[in-house]
């Protein structure tokens, strides 16, 4: 199972940082316990880059039995609708684009 | 504890093999420093670390950091070329970005307690990879990448223009530009819907991001930012159909990345508790 992985096929095209933050502060193990610091600790994320990016939410076990959850439209809790409004941000009642760019 | 000395920076949890050891020769992490793998005792699985140094990643120190974008894409981009390059040779767990220890032996006090989960977590994981499916819908009126113009508002609105006054020349073209934006959203509606139909033969699990907004964003709007969990043989399988997902809903784009390692899917069963119910279980 170690023959050819397909890990190379993004041959000098670097991923899009977008994609990469979705992953990186959303996904990976969260260890906790002595810890110096860990990012799911810093709430601060969600304020000064909710603008950027918007998935600080997903905690639950992605390897538990499928498909709970439904279609694009369907349950309303993740605000899935295609024509959903982009506002997701539930933790932070600061004012909008106050990320500095 | 001399605040002064190097923290320990894990990136992921890997099986602790002569191969993995092997890829980390001459690989830089965060800030540039060498990366190399940290066993504890006999357990199969190893975190795989780097120093930082403590004035860059005490408490304080990151969360100004974390206002800063720059630094924040060098320290993802850092961490997630370790964990690619680690892939390349076996499962890798990743762990959350800035996951940062006091010295070694903390972080291999916690590899200790974690082990058998982390184990069991790459068994469940190996020989599949992330893929991400996006679905964007390109605004009305726009032309999409290849230069064409959208079909339904180049019918609609351009139908005898030419006899009507500048006036209601706009507004029917205004009309036609909306309708065909409902349009496209309902297309949009469809191509979620055979995503999602089609999926099954080739992935077991999946993780929905929220769709992504924002000055990072791009122009296009973004309906759908779902991860999949695919085994490697069948990825090429995998996108061929997707790529077949989307024909004939014009307006629709479906962009899908990847391999990755699989961040969406890395977390362990959280212990029960609050937020532990499962996706979607809102705060």
């Amino acid at each position: 199972m170690t023959a050819s992985r397909p890990t190379e096929s993004l041959p000098g095209r670097q991923v899009a940082l977008v994609d990469l933050l979705d992953r990186l502060l959303s996904g990976g193990v969260v260890l906790s316990g002595d810890l110096v610091l860990s990012i799911a600790d810093i709430d601060l994320v969600r304020i000064s880059l909710r603008a950027l990016i918007v998935s600080v939410d997903s905690e639950a076990d992605p390897l538990a039995p499928p498909d709970r959850e439904g279609t694009v439209n369907a349950p309303p809790d993740r605000e899935r609708t295609v024509n959903a409004p982009p506002d997701r941000e539930r933790t932070v009642s600061a004012p909008p684009d106050r990320e500095r760019m | 504890m001399n605040a002064r000395e190097d923290l320990t920076y894990v990136y992921a949890a890997v099986p602790d093999t002569r191969e993995v050891r092997a890829s980390l020769g001459g690989l830089r992490g965060v800030s540039g420093a060498p990366v190399s793998l940290l066993a504890a005792g006999t357990a199969p699985v190893a975190f795989v670390v780097s120093r930082v140094a403590p004035d860059e990643f005490d408490e304080r120190t990151l969360k100004a950091r974390f206002e800063d974008l720059e630094w924040l894409e060098g320290v993802a981009r850092a961490h997630h070329e370790v964990v690619q390059t680690v892939a390349r040779h076996d499962t890798v767990l990743p762990l959350r970005l800035a996951t940062v220890y006091q010295n070694d032996d903390r972080a291999r006090r916690a590899l200790t307690d974690q082990s058998r989960a982390f184990t069991e977590r790459i068994a469940l994981l190996r020989g599949r990879s992330e893929f991400g499916v996006k679905l964007y819908v390109s605004p009305a009126g726009s032309t999409d990448r290849t230069g064409r113009t959208d079909g339904a508002e180049s019918r609609e609105g351009a139908a005898d223009d030419a006899s009507l006054t500048p006036g209601k020349a706009y507004l029917r073209r205004r009309r036609a530009q909306h309708s065909a934006q409902e349009t496209r959203y309902r297309y949009a509606q469809e191509a979620a819907a055979r995503v999602e139909a089609l999926a099954p033969r080739f992935s077991t699990h999946r993780v929905r991001h929220p769709a992504q907004t924002g000055a990072l964003a791009g122009p296009e709007e973004n309906v759908l930012n779902d991860a999949y969990l695919v085994p490697h043989d069948r990825a090429e399988e995998f996108r061929t159909a997707l790529a077949a997902a989307v024909e004939g809903l014009d307006g629709v784009r479906v962009e899908v990345t990847g391999p990755w390692a699989p961040y969406s899917f890395a977390t362990p069963s959280p212990p029960s508790g609050p937020g532990a119910a499962g996706e979607g279980a809102a705060p």
